[in-house]
């Protein structure tokens, strides 16, 4: 009893942050129509600031949270302003690629300048605890509720009894009437963003009072938590978050508290996808259409739901073409690569892009033909990749590759249909809440089923994978591997191909451009996404097979989601939907990140910083989406 | 019985038309010659339109024909290809409509549009936010005067507005525009979806704000009961002004008929 | 003695947060009938649409399609059973090229489901889909969807290769009533199919709408419709709503002259005027 109070005490703690979460999630989705991935990083950074003014700069604590709550706002207006209001005229995925590339910017510059360890964090007050009733709470959870209360009142009152707060109300709730009642709608979204990046600020020096530690990491776990808050409170509602918050808060302190704290995180996200599949709507809100694109498509009002197209631009630019003599040119380049590379790490190297060529194929086929933005591949590989490694480190050394390609192909499906089981009634952001969380499930069920994944440790001594049509050649030179991935690639390009260019491709694509045009012609909707997730997932698992051989040792962190962001920057960099930019892309970015491995503390931003250009500047890629 | 060209403006009575459609220095809405498009399909054809100060003036037609796009553009939310809008004597090319407002235009937008999540007292506060400097004392009797001017609010100040019924919902927008104590008042489709009953209570507060002096420009699917409060009007078909004149001489004129139901419906 | 109907709504409603969108509708429609459904905005004709399509679930009521309930059934599988509609707003997919979305109306034919059989596996669909086989059926559903874009003269066939977003707005209206058409509906709900074209358009596509439901005797129509010339040209029987009800049915210039209907568009003492010159009953 004693244990249980004192849990849902120190549940309500964290979960006042959550609901600070929520609120810049509400706030955002509100006036920009967008689910903010940023979110979370702001959390980071807030934290970071106020460890540096601190602990660096010696500043009185009180005073560097305020100064890292003030630039963390001011952060989180200059996003606004510089990356996400110029793309509103832009594709609709637009918007939502930029936050997630900004949130990797932030994580990473965060890890460069402040290095990826965890910081200890100071504590505000000693650590006393205090008896109350039955139960027990620290000073420091008190200190939380405190300021979390004081902060959710501010704003709430902030909100409700000032002119410009009603005003910011007003424009999350209709732009349009609070447009005609004289309201600056762009100034109240910039003020919105600037008070997501406040509570933010706030939020993340919270976290690290929690914690008593903060670590650059913890800005995607916290981001989800924040939307799962929101979620549960419908999305939409400014006291539903908050209760949304709390509820998660105490859920998450109840189960860590009984269940051990590794399944902390595993909890929220699998939340989530329980609240997404069973009422999207959250426990307040009514939104039953918007698997269909929303009540306002099906009024009518939103002529498409493809992601691709943009409220203000009817027609776009055709993809480019390859044409078959170059394709035939630079397939043999690649064939002969082996013969005239300087060295075998360069034959290495461009064999592993080619394994990262067929994860983005993957990728291409569910993100661009069938409209689905997944952010889960890396856990979809990564079960690709443990069933290839367990199945020949501990059952059959010299089972053929061919074998454990289709074996490996098989379970990467199944992780694909479930992870698309969740999002194939949801449409365009919510897909990517979805897919992420899946993602991160996979990775977590890596980490914690030790008994098959020898958790944190991993698969080692993967034997080169030895091939069956050949009477069982053991397959362990560098460049044999790389005409494997080749040759694999190859076949990978050419099903991929004759699917997307079948029937079912064209179905993927009607149900991708216009969901309710779709099932009004008789398009069974879901059936085709589970479709696209179960075939892109037999390709990322053959690639996680691939990949497993290739590296000879894997853990669960090879399958973090930096590498799902990865592929999809270079899906995107490459035009979604289109089979030769993602194999150019995977090659160029990975090649030439594996050159750049001096820089390597470098690599992810650079990769954000490319995804976030081209999404500014390009954002139907370099070849064009199909 | 008029021409029946299909796109010429019928001047009710060709001798007014003078009087009727000169612009003058203190109109309140002048639309000259203005073709609006969305996208590649064309709303408004060369419309010309004018509400002198003081003057309620209706813009009638059936579904699609343009009608709310007039509206919107004397608010700025439709930016016209060719033409000039004026509104309280200035241009309003490239002005934000929040700016528009702010020139001294209220706002009942076509399906109410109140503010769900918000009190009717708060939607009331919403209606006068451009007057946000006033003193307060000021404010809180204007919004005892907007309960006597629409009673049905009455009693109902902290009730979330989503709740109210689709009649109520459109009272308290007309309040709402009311509170911005507005030199001039755009009317989209008030008795749209609404019961008889509250047509008729909409358009008694209509006749209310009228009679204290409020300049108004209405647009309205319903033909006859816009012109029982309108002085003029403008018939619309197809985004072409077809009809235009007096509401007394409009009223019960077949060429009304016509612009609504069809050719075929003067056989 | 009369056939069963072909379809038959009975109380449909729907409600939206207080506003009674669509209000106990009952009507039927014999097979091979064209009907229109005509109203002031608002009045509940696209939500009515909507419900019988399964877009929105009604809250009460029914609509049985040659006996089979419709309500509560997925739209796919509405659409399956043979009901093809148009959208208000045109709804095309803007990438597709104008023979693929001409293909996708075809989806229940290729892929079984309602009245076209079993559903097929979805894994075998998508292994055959890396060796087609069936080469006779594609040839039929190629020839019938080359006849559905014929029958619109030059303004789909030649363009069968651009993608739909290049089309003009008249075209898309055109590509959406192919897209239903090719599916061979037993019932075709047409969303204001001329909305947005001018009169030469309107008329054309008038005449066109008129061929395609004699040529299909057993196919029904309802026609969602504000140009009343039109209406009169095509449907034999006018079901008039206002406030989400039906206020009145019967032919078309008998109800067009109802007092209810011009009030209905007119307001009350419109009506009284209109009458009073003899222009109504």
């Amino acid at each position: 009893m004693t244990d249980l109070l004192s849990q849902i005490l120190n549940g309500l703690a964290i979960g006042n942050v959550y609901a600070m979460l929520a609120i810049g999630f509400v706030l955002v989705f509100g006036v920009a129509n967008l689910i903010n991935f940023a979110q979370g990083s702001l959390f980071v950074v807030g934290g970071y600031l106020a460890y540096t003014f601190a602990v660096l700069l010696g500043l009185p604590l009180a005073l560097a949270a305020s100064l890292a709550v003030a630039l963390t706002a001011l952060l989180g207006l200059g996003i606004d302003r510089a990356f996400l209001r110029p793309l509103e005229r832009g594709p609709r995925i637009a918007p939502l690629l930029a936050t997630l590339a900004i949130a990797v910017i932030l994580d990473e510059t965060v890890q460069l300048v402040w290095s990826p360890d965890t910081k200890p964090f100071p504590s505000p007050l000693a650590s006393t605890t205090w008896q109350l009733g039955n139960a027990y709470i620290s000073a420091v959870d008190l200190l939380i509720l405190g300021t979390g209360i004081a902060t959710i009142a501010t704003l709430t009152l902030f909100l409700s009894r000032t002119w410009i707060g009603r005003a910011v109300r007003a424009t999350a709730m209709d732009p349009e009437a609070a447009q005609q009642m004289g309201v600056n709608v762009a100034a109240m979204r910039s003020l919105t963003f600037g008070i997501a990046g406040l509570v933010g600020g706030i939020g993340g020096v919270l976290v690290g009072f929690y914690y008593q530690s903060i670590w650059p990491t913890m800005g995607i776990p916290l981001g989800i938590k924040g939307f799962t808050a929101a979620l549960l409170g419908g999305i939409g509602s400014i006291p539903g978050a908050i209760v949304g918050g709390l509820l998660l808060g105490v859920f998450e302190a109840l189960a860590s508290g009984y269940l051990g704290s590794i399944y902390r995180n595993l909890i929220a996200y699998v939340l989530l996808l329980l609240v997404l599949f069973l009422r999207p709507q959250g426990l307040f809100g009514s939104r039953g259409l918007d698997a269909l694109g929303g009540a306002q498509a099906a009024g009518g009002a939103v002529p498409t739901t493809s992601l691709m197209a943009s409220p203000f631009q009817t027609a776009e630019p055709p993809a480019i073409t390859t044409p078959w003599w170059l394709a035939a040119l630079l397939l043999a380049a690649a064939a002969t690569f082996p013969l005239w590379a300087p060295d075998s790490t360069w034959v290495h190297i461009l064999g592993l892009a080619l394994v990262y060529a067929i994860l983005a194929v993957s990728l291409t086929v569910v993100a661009g033909t069938a409209g689905q933005v997944s952010v889960g591949h890396a856990g979809i590989w990564g079960v690709g990749a443990y069933v290839a490694a367990i199945l020949t480190t501990r059952y059959w050394p010299g089972m053929p590759i061919e074998l454990t390609l289709l074996l490996a192909g098989s379970a990467g499906a199944l992780a694909g249909v479930l992870a698309g089981f969740f999002a194939a009634r949801l449409s365009g952001h919510v897909i990517v809440m979805a897919t992420l969380a899946a993602g991160l499930i996979l990775y977590s069920v890596m980490l914690v089923w030790i008994p098959v994944t020898r958790g944190p440790m991993g698969v080692f001594a993967i034997p080169p994978p030895v091939l069956g049509i050949l009477g069982g050649v053991e397959l362990w030179r560098t460049e044999q591997l790389y005409w494997l991935a080749l040759a694999v690639l190859a076949l990978v390009l050419l099903v991929a191909s004759r699917v997307i260019g079948s029937d079912v491709g064209r179905l993927w694509r009607a149900v991708r451009e216009d969901r309710l045009a779709a099932v009004a012609s008789g398009v069974p909707a879901i059936r085709y996404v589970l479709m696209a997730f179960a075939f892109s997932g037999f390709l990322a698992g053959v690639s996680g097979a691939l990949y497993a051989h290739f590296v000879t040792a894997i853990s669960p962190g090879s399958f973090l989601v930096l590498v799902s962001f990865q592929i999809l920057a270079i899906v995107v960099l490459g035009g979604l939907g289109n089979l030769t930019g993602a194999v150019l892309g995977a090659i160029v970015l990975i090649a030439v990140t594996e050159v750049l491995r001096g820089f390597g503390d470098y690599r992810m931003v650079t990769y954000g910083v490319i995804l976030l250009a081209v999404i500014m500047f390009r954002p139907r890629g370099l070849l064009g989406s199909r | 019985m008029h021409q029946i060209d299909e796109w010429a403006v019928t001047d009710i009575e060709p001798d007014r038309r003078d009087a009727n459609e000169t612009p003058r220095a203190d109109d309140v809405v002048v639309i000259e010659g203005v073709d609006i498009y969305y996208g590649a399909v064309q709303a408004l054809f060369a419309v010309d339109l004018r509400v002198g100060a003081g003057e309620t003036v209706a813009v009638l037609g059936g579904n699609a024909s343009g009608k709310s796009t007039m509206i919107k553009t004397a608010l700025g939310m439709v930016q016209p290809r060719t033409g000039a809008v004026r509104v309280l004597g200035r241009p309003i090319a490239g002005l934000e409509p929040y700016r528009v407002i702010g020139l001294g235009v209220g706002s009942i937008p076509e399906g109410r549009r109140v503010f769900a999540e918000m009190s009717v007292r708060e939607n009331l506060l919403m209606g006068a936010f451009v007057r946000r400097q006033e003193a307060k004392a000021t404010l809180a009797r204007e919004i005892d005067e907007a309960i006597e001017l629409f009673p049905v609010l009455q009693g109902r100040m902290s009730q979330l507005a989503g709740t109210l019924s689709g009649g109520e919902q459109q009272m308290l927008a007309m309040a709402r525009a009311w509170m911005r104590k507005p030199r001039l008042l755009c009317i989209d489709e008030p008795s749209m979806g609404l019961s008889p009953l509250y047509v008729d209570r909409v358009y008694e507060a209509i006749a209310a704000l009228k009679a204290r002096g409020a300049t108004i420009l209405m647009v309205e699917q319903s033909a006859n009961r816009a012109l029982e409060v309108a002085d003029r009007a403008y018939v619309l078909r197809s985004g072409h002004v077809v009809v235009r004149g007096r509401a007394a001489a409009l009223a019960g004129d077949p060429a009304i008929r016509r612009a609504y139901l069809g050719e075929r419906a003067i056989a | 003695m009369t056939a069963a109907p072909r379809l038959a709504v009975t109380g449909l409603a729907k409600t939206f947060g207080g506003l009674k969108a669509v209000d106990g509708v009952s009507f039927s429609l014999a097979a091979g009938e064209t009907i229109a459904v005509v109203g002031p905005n608002g009045a509940g004709k696209s939500t009515l649409f909507q419900l019988v399509n399964g877009v929105i679930p009604a809250d009460a009521g029914s609509a049985r399609l040659d006996g089979t309930e419709l309500i509560g059934l997925e739209p796919e599988a509405v659409a399956a059973l043979g009901v093809g509609r148009t959208f208000q707003t045109s709804r095309v997919f803007p990438a597709l090229s104008i023979w693929d979305s001409v293909r996708i109306g075809q989806t229940p034919a290729l892929i079984g489901g309602g009245r076209h059989g079993r559903r097929r596996n979805p894994l075998a669909e998508l292994l055959t889909s890396l060796w087609p086989h069936d080469k006779q059926q594609r040839r039929v559903l190629d020839a019938k969807a080359e006849a559905v874009l014929q029958l619109f003269g030059d303004r789909l066939w030649p363009r069968r290769r651009d993608r739909a977003d290049s089309l003009s707005y008249a075209n898309r209206r055109r590509l959406e009533i192919a897209r239903a058409l090719v599916g061979e509906p037993s019932l075709l709900l047409l969303d204001e199919p001329t909305a947005g074209m001018n009169p030469t358009e309107t008329t054309e596509l008038a005449e066109l709408i008129g061929r395609i439901t004699e040529e299909r005797p057993s196919m029904s129509t309802i026609l969602v419709e504000h140009k009343l010339d039109v209406v009169r040209n095509l449907a034999r029987r006018v079901v008039v709503m206002d406030n989400g009800q039906v206020l009145v049915e019967g032919p078309p210039d008998e109800v067009l002259a109802d007092l209810r209907v011009v009030e209905a568009y007119l307001g009350k003492r419109g009506a009284e005027e209109a009458r009073a010159m003899g222009l109504a009953p």
